[in-house]
C-alpha cells in the first residue's frame, strides 16, 4: 500500500519540555492508525501539528507527495485533514447543522445569504449515515457528551478529509455508540480515508487499527502491524518495562460494615438506592453511562437534593444537605470530571491541594505558609505528581497528574470514607497503576472506598465486592469470587435473575 | 421552581432593605427643619419674599386666566434646572392659581423628551414650554406642536432653526466674555496675563459656546494673554482639583485660571489652597451656584457668573402665556451677571430664597 | 523535584508586562519634563491615584471571584455626602468625626452587601445587579442632598483629605493601610484562598466545602467598605459633598484591576497589579497634564497605553 501522508523528523519544543524529538511516520490510504503511548508521550502534539494548530520547530509534511505547510487549522482541512479532538469544542448555542457547517455553510447563489434549506437536507443525511437520531435544529448544548462526540466526527467525515485524526473518541461514549462509530470507521477505511486513532483502550484499539505506532517520552519506539504485537508487548513499549499486573495486589481484608447508606431517591434519577461498605473495603459501583452512578455518589456527597435516604456512619446517622456537611464527617469524593468540579486549573497545585485542608494551616484566619507547603510537598512526593514545582498551575499538568492533584486534595484532610467517580478515566497507563497502589495503601489504613468505573477490568481487578447500576437502580451485588465481565454486564443491561 | 421563588425572596428582602434605607436617608433631613441654619432645612414656604424674584412686577396678582401648560425639563437631577422648576411652580401658586403645570423630566435624554413632547400634543395642552437637551432632535417635535395649534417657549437653549418657537435665555457667549474682560481688569494694563482655561465636557453645547467667547476677547487682544494650559476637566470638581495639582507641579506660572463652571473652579481652588497660593492665583467661574457664590464671599473665586434661572424660567412662562392669549411675542434673553466680592450679597439673597422654596 | 525550576513562578511572569509599560511610562515622562520627578509631584501623583487605588482594591476582591461592580463610583458619592451631612460645622446634627465616617462606610457597606445577596443568593448576573444598584444609588443621593453638594464641613473631617503624616498625605496613608491589608486578607488568609477558589472554579469550590455564596458576598461588602472609606476622604479632600461625585470611577478601578492582571473571568489577579495599574493610570494622567497635552489627545493616549499594557500582559501570559 502507499502512504498517502509522510510526517518526517518532527521535533517540536516547548519551555522547558521537548515534546517530540525526531518522529517520523506514514499515514496509508485506507488504514487505521493507531497512536499509543503514555499522556505526554507526545500524541496530542504531533497530531495537532499535523492539523494545523502547532507548528513544528523542524521536520517536513509531505501530503500525497507534496510537501506541505499548515499555518493554521483551515490549511490543514483545505488539505483533506480534519482532527475530532479529544476536548470537544462545539459552539454550544448553534444548532447541530449551523456547527457541521461552521465556516462554510452552503450559501444561495443570489443574495449570498445562507441556503438552510440545503444545509438541513445534508445534515439529516449525514446523521443517518451515523445511525444518530438527533434533530438537525437541536443546540448543540442539548446533546449529550457521546452525540457531540459523533456530530464532530460526522462533521470531519462530511468536509470529504483524507485523514481524519480521532483523538480518544470512545472515551465518553457508551459500548452501542463505540460499535456504531467503529462501523463507520470500517466503512471510510473502504473508500481510502485514512484514520490516525488515539486511545487508552487496549481492547478496541487491537479491534479497529491495523498497525500501531507507539510514543514515549517524544521519541518514537516502535511500529508494528496489529498482528504482530500482544497487549504486554505494546505495554511494555509504552512504559519502558515490563508490566505482568495490571493492578497491584489487595493488601488488606475488609472489617466490620463502616459506611451505609439507605433508600436514595432522587426525582427521576435515583430509585431506592441502598449499600455499605466496611472499613477497608474497596466496593466497585459499576454499571453503563447515564444508570445514575455518578447522581448517587454526587448525592451521598450533598451536592444533589435528595426526596427520600439516609446515611449511616460507624452506627451513626449523619446528615448531609451540602458537600461542607459530607467533608466535615469525613467523607472524600474525587468527582467524575476533574476539570469541571475537582480542580480550580488557573491555581497552583499547591493552592488545589490545600484548598479543603487550609483549616488545619490556619491560625487566626491567617495561612501558615509554610506548614501549608510542607504538607503539599509531602504529598507531591508521595503520590509520585509530575511537576515542575507547588506553584505550577495545574492547567498545565497532564491529566494524570492532574488526577494526583485531585486525590492530594482529599488525601490531606484525613477522611475515612472515600468515593472515586472513575479514578482513572483519561489517565496513562503508568498513572493508572500508581493511582491503584494508592487507593489499595488507603484501603489497608482501614478507609472505606466507594469506587466508580466505566471500565470493568478496573471494577474486576480492584473491588472486592461491586454493585452493579441500571436506569438509577442497584440491579446486582456481586462479590469478589463473582465478578466476571458478562455478569457485570448482564445486571448493567437490567437482566435480573 | 425552588431556585425562582428564592430569587424572588432575595428581591423582596432587598427591596424592604432599601426603603429601611431610604427611610434612615430622609430622616436626618426632617429633624433638621428645627434648626434654621441647616443648609438641608427644607422648611416651610418662605413665599413671603416672592420680590426676591425679579418677576413679580411683570403681572398683577390674582389673575383668572385658566389653562393648562406643559414644561418638559432636560434633566432636573441637575441643580439649576431644578431650581428652574421650583421657582417657576412657586411663582405660578402665587400669581396663576387657575394655571396647571404638567411638569416632565427629560432625565438627560432629547428621545424622552420628544415622547412627552407628544403626549402635551396628544393632551392638547394650551401651551408648551420645553428646556431641551440637545439643538437638533426636537425640531420635529417643535413644528408637530405649532403644526397643532401649540405655542412653544425654548428655554436655555433653543433648537437650531426658527420654526415658530419664542426663546427666554441668558446666552452663554456674552457670559464667558464677561468672564475674561473681568479677569483682565484685576490685572494691570502693561502686565500680560499667564492664564490657564479649563474647559468643560468637550463637544458640550455650553462648553462650545463659553469656548467662542473666550476667544473672541483673547483675540482681540492676542499679546496680552499668554496661554500656559488649556485642558478640559469635564465640568467635575475632581477631576479640577487633580488637573489644577497637576498644573502646579508643573512649575509653570499661573496669574488667572478661568474656568467654565463653578465646580472646577471650586476643584481648582482646593488644589491651590493647599499649595498655600490664593494670594498669587485668581480663579474664575461660572454659573453662580450656592458654593461659588459662597466662594467668591470668602475670596477663594475671584468671581463667577450668575445666571439667574428663575428669571430665564419666568420670563419664559410669561411668554407662553402672552402667547395662548394671542399677543405678539418675541424672544427675551438676559444677561448673566457678574458676581464679584462687592455685590455677592444680592446673589447670596437670591440662592437663600431658592433654597426656601419648597421642592 | 528540582528547586530550582519550582522557584519559576507563573505568576510572575506574567506581571512582567505591566512593570515594562509602567516602567517605560515612568521613564518618558521624567525625560520629557523635569517637572515630573520631584517630591512634591510624586505626594500629588499619590494622592490623586489614592482614591481610585482604594476602589481598584476592593475591584480586584470583587473581580477574583468573578464578579464586578458597577456601583463603585455611586457608593463612593452616597458615602461621602451621608458622612459630609454628619459633619457640617456647626450644624445641629453634626456628630463625632468618627461617627460620620462610620456613618458614611456602614451605607456603602450596606449597599456592597446589597449587591452581593443579590448576585449570590439571587443568582442574578453582577453587570446587571450592580448596574440597577448603580442606578438607585444615584437617585438616592439626589434625593438626599436635593440636588445639591454639602459643603462647610468641620475642620477634623478635612484633615482625613487634606492633612499630612509627616509629609506623606493621609489619603495616601489610608491607602497604604489598605493595602497592607488587603495583600493580608487576600494573599495570607484562609478567605483569600476561598476568594480564588471560588472565582476559578465556582463548583470546585463548592465541591471542596467552601461556603461560595458567603465568600461572593463577603467580597461586595469589602468592596463597599473600601468604596465607603475612599468616598469619605474625597469628600475630605474636595471639601465638599456632591450628588455628581465620582462619576465613572468604577471603570477607571476596573481598568486598574485589569491592567494589574485580573481576570474578568474570574480565580486571577492580585493587590500588586492592581495598585501597578492604578499607578500606570495616574502617571499618565498627570504627565500628560502636566505636559499641557491637549484633552483631545489625552484621551487617545490612555487608551493606547492601557491597551498596550493588557496586550503585553496577555502576551506574556499566554507564553508561559
Amino acid at each position: 500500500m502507499n502512504a498517502v501522508l509522510f510526517m518526517k523528523n518532527i521535533s517540536k519544543s516547548f519551555p522547558g519540555v521537548k515534546a517530540l524529538d525526531n518522529v517520523s511516520i506514514d499515514i496509508r490510504a485506507g488504514e487505521v492508525h493507531a497512536l499509543v503511548g503514555e499522556n505526554g508521550a507526545g500524541k496530542s502534539t504531533l497530531m495537532k501539528i499535523l492539523a494545523g494548530l502547532y507548528h513544528a520547530d523542524s521536520g517536513e509534511i509531505i501530503l500525497e507527495g507534496k510537501p506541505v505547510k499548515f499555518h493554521r487549522t483551515v490549511d490543514a482541512l483545505e488539505h483533506g485533514v480534519a482532527m475530532v479532538h479529544q476536548e470537544l469544542m462545539p459552539v454550544m448555542e448553534m444548532t447541530v447543522m449551523e456547527n457541521i457547517y461552521l465556516g462554510r455553510e452552503p450559501v444561495a447563489k443570489i443574495g449570498g445569504l445562507v441556503n438552510r434549506k440545503k444545509m438541513l437536507e445534508d445534515t439529516k443525511k449525514l446523521l443517518a449515515e451515523f445511525h444518530l437520531e438527533v434533530n438537525p435544529r437541536t443546540k448543540m448544548k442539548e446533546l449529550s457528551v457521546a452525540q457531540m462526540q459523533l456530530v464532530e466526527i460526522a462533521k470531519a467525515v462530511s468536509r470529504y478529509a483524507k485523514i481524519i485524526i480521532m483523538d480518544e473518541p470512545t472515551s465518553a461514549i457508551t459500548q452501542k455508540e463505540s460499535d456504531h462509530l467503529f462501523e463507520q470507521i470500517r466503512k471510510l477505511t473502504k473508500n481510502g480515508v485514512a484514520i490516525i486513532y488515539i486511545s487508552h483502550k487496549m481492547e478496541e484499539i487491537f479491534d479497529i487499527s491495523d498497525r500501531i505506532t507507539v510514543l514515549r517520552d517524544g521519541t518514537k519506539i516502535s511500529e508494528n502491524r496489529k498482528e504482530d504485537v500482544t497487549v504486554n508487548s505494546l505495554i511494555k513499549d509504552m512504559v519502558g518495562r515490563e508490566m505482568n499486573m495490571m493492578f497491584p495486589e489487595s493488601l488488606s481484608e475488609p472489617g466490620e460494615t463502616y459506611f451505609t447508606v439507605k433508600n436514595f431517591c432522587v426525582d427521576h434519577l435515583l430509585y431506592d438506592v441502598g449499600f455499605s461498605v466496611k472499613r477497608g473495603e474497596i466496593l466497585g459501583i459499576a454499571g453503563l453511562m447515564g444508570a445514575g452512578r455518578t447522581e448517587l455518589v454526587e448525592s451521598i456527597f450533598g451536592m444533589h437534593k435528595i426526596s427520600r435516604g439516609t446515611i449511616e456512619k460507624d452506627g451513626k446517622t449523619i446528615l448531609v444537605g451540602k458537600p461542607l456537611d459530607a467533608i466535615k464527617n469525613g467523607i472524600a469524593m474525587l468527582p467524575e470530571d476533574r476539570k469541571l468540579t475537582g480542580l480550580n486549573l488557573i491555581a497552583s497545585v499547591k493552592d488545589n491541594m490545600s484548598i479543603v485542608s487550609l483549616s488545619d494551616y490556619t491560625k487566626f484566619g491567617l495561612v501558615d505558609r509554610r506548614k501549608e507547603k510542607n504538607a503539599c510537598a509531602e504529598m507531591v512526593r508521595k503520590l509520585n505528581v509530575k511537576t515542575p514545582g507547588l506553584s505550577q498551575i495545574v492547567e498545565s499538568l497532564s491529566g494524570g497528574n492532574q488526577q494526583k492533584v485531585v486525590i492530594a486534595k482529599w488525601l490531606l484532610t484525613n477522611s475515612d470514607v472515600i468515593i472515586l467517580d472513575d479514578p482513572t478515566r483519561g489517565i496513562d497507563v503508568n498513572a493508572k497503576y500508581e493511582i491503584y497502589t494508592v487507593i489499595r495503601e488507603l484501603a489497608r489504613q482501614g478507609k472505606a472506598i466507594i469506587m466508580i468505573s466505566s471500565e470493568m477490568p478496573e471494577i474486576i481487578g480492584m473491588c472486592d465486592r461491586a454493585v452493579v447500576m441500571c436506569e438509577g437502580r442497584i440491579t446486582g451485588t456481586l462479590n469478589r469470587d463473582e465478578l466476571t465481565q458478562e455478569r457485570i454486564m448482564r445486571f448493567a443491561s437490567g437482566i435480573t435473575q | 421552581m425552588k431556585k425562582s421563588m428564592k430569587s424572588i425572596l432575595t428581591l423582596a428582602l432587598v427591596a424592604v432593605m432599601c426603603v429601611g434605607l431610604f427611610a434612615a436617608c430622609s430622616q436626618p433631613q426632617t429633624t433638621g427643619d428645627e434648626p434654621a441654619e441647616t443648609e438641608s432645612a427644607a422648611g416651610t414656604p418662605a413665599a413671603e419674599e416672592p420680590s426676591a424674584s425679579g418677576s413679580a412686577d411683570n403681572t398683577g396678582a390674582g389673575n383668572d386666566i385658566t389653562a393648562k401648560i406643559g414644561i418638559t425639563f432636560q434633566d432636573l437631577s441637575n441643580e439649576f434646572v431644578a431650581n428652574e422648576k421650583k421657582a417657576l411652580t412657586a411663582y405660578v401658586a402665587e400669581n396663576y392659581p387657575n394655571i396647571e403645570l404638567l411638569i416632565l423630566d427629560g432625565a438627560g435624554d432629547a428621545s424622552n423628551q420628544v415622547g412627552q413632547m407628544e403626549n402635551f400634543i396628544n393632551q392638547g395642552v394650551d401651551a408648551i414650554i420645553c428646556n431641551p437637551q440637545e439643538s437638533t432632535a426636537l425640531q420635529p417635535s417643535y413644528e408637530a406642536a405649532i403644526a397643532a395649534g401649540i405655542p412653544v417657549v425654548s428655554v436655555g437653549t433653543d433648537i437650531n432653526e426658527k420654526v415658530g418657537q419664542v426663546w427666554s435665555s441668558c446666552p452663554d457667549i456674552p457670559g464667558a466674555e464677561k468672564q475674561v474682560e473681568y479677569m483682565t481688569s484685576l490685572f494691570d494694563d502693561d502686565k500680560v496675563i499667564d492664564v490657564a482655561i479649563m474647559r468643560g465636557v468637550i463637544g458640550h453645547q455650553a462648553e462650545i459656546l463659553r469656548s467662542e467667547g473666550y476667544d473672541n476677547v483673547i483675540n482681540q487682544n492676542p499679546d496680552k494673554y499668554n496661554i500656559v494650559f488649556d485642558q478640559s476637566a469635564n465640568y467635575s470638581r475632581e477631576e479640577g482639583l487633580a488637573l489644577m495639582e497637576n498644573w502646579l507641579s508643573s512649575g509653570k506660572n499661573i496669574d488667572a485660571v478661568i474656568a467654565q463652571n463653578d465646580e472646577m473652579a471650586l476643584g481648582a481652588a482646593e488644589a491651590v489652597k493647599s499649595a498655600g497660593l490664593q494670594d498669587q492665583i485668581k480663579i474664575f467661574g461660572i454659573d453662580g451656584i450656592e458654593d461659588a457664590v459662597n466662594g467668591v464671599k470668602d475670596g477663594t473665586l475671584s468671581a463667577t457668573l450668575y445666571q439667574d434661572g428663575t428669571q430665564i424660567i419666568t420670563n419664559a412662562f410669561d411668554l407662553a402665556l402672552k402667547s395662548i392669549q394671542g399677543e405678539a411675542v418675541s424672544d427675551i434673553a438676559i444677561d448673566q451677571q457678574l458676581c464679584t466680592k462687592d455685590n455677592v450679597q444680592e446673589f447670596l439673597d437670591k440662592i437663600k430664597y431658592l433654597a426656601d422654596l419648597p421642592s | 523535584m528540582n528547586n530550582s525550576l519550582s522557584k519559576k513562578n507563573t505568576l510572575s511572569i506574567s506581571k512582567f508586562g505591566i512593570y515594562i509599560a509602567f516602567a517605560a511610562v515612568f521613564i518618558i515622562i521624567s525625560i520629557a519634563t523635569p517637572n515630573f520627578l520631584t517630591g512634591a509631584n510624586m505626594m500629588t501623583v499619590l494622592r490623586q491615584i489614592s482614591f481610585n487605588g482604594m476602589v481598584a482594591l476592593g475591584m480586584t476582591f470583587i473581580i477574583i471571584t468573578g464578579g464586578i461592580d458597577l456601583s463603585a463610583g455611586a457608593m463612593l458619592c452616597l458615602a461621602g455626602l451621608v458622612s459630609a451631612h454628619y459633619s457640617v460645622s456647626g450644624a445641629a446634627d453634626e456628630s463625632p468625626i468618627l461617627l460620620a465616617i462610620l456613618a458614611g462606610v456602614g451605607v456603602a457597606a450596606l449597599f456592597g452587601l446589597i449587591n452581593g445577596l443579590l448576585i449570590a443568593k439571587g443568582k442574578l448576573p453582577a453587570f446587571i445587579v450592580t448596574m440597577g444598584i448603580m442606578t438607585i444609588i444615584r437617585g438616592i443621593s439626589l434625593v438626599y442632598s436635593d440636588g445639591r453638594p454639602i459643603t462647610n464641613l468641620n475642620d477634623s473631617y478635612k484633615a482625613i483629605g487634606q492633612g499630612f503624616v509627616g509629609v506623606i498625605p493621609t489619603p495616601v496613608v489610608i491607602f497604604i493601610v489598605l493595602i497592607v491589608l488587603s495583600v493580608i486578607v487576600l494573599h495570607y488568609s484562609k478567605f483569600g484562598r476561598h476568594v480564588y477558589a471560588v472565582g476559578g472554579n465556582n463548583r470546585a469550590a463548592v465541591a471542596a466545602g467552601i461556603n461560595a455564596d458567603r465568600v461572593r458576598i463577603l467580597a461586595y461588602v469589602i468592596g463597599g467598605v473600601i468604596c465607603g472609606i475612599a468616598g469619605v476622604a474625597l469628600t475630605s479632600r474636595l471639601n465638599a459633598a456632591s450628588p455628581q461625585a465620582a462619576d465613572g470611577y468604577e471603570l477607571d478601578a476596573i481598568a486598574a484591576a485589569v491592567i494589574g492582571g485580573c481576570s474578568l473571568s474570574g480565580g486571577r489577579g492580585n493587590v500588586l497589579g492592581t495598585i501597578i495599574g492604578a499607578l500606570l493610570i495616574g502617571v499618565i494622567g498627570n504627565g500628560l497634564d502636566i505636559l499641557n497635552v491637549s484633552s483631545y489627545y489625552q484621551q487617545i493616549v490612555k487608551g493606547c497605553i492601557i491597551v498596550i499594557a493588557v496586550f503585553l500582559d496577555r502576551k506574556n501570559n499566554s507564553e508561559v
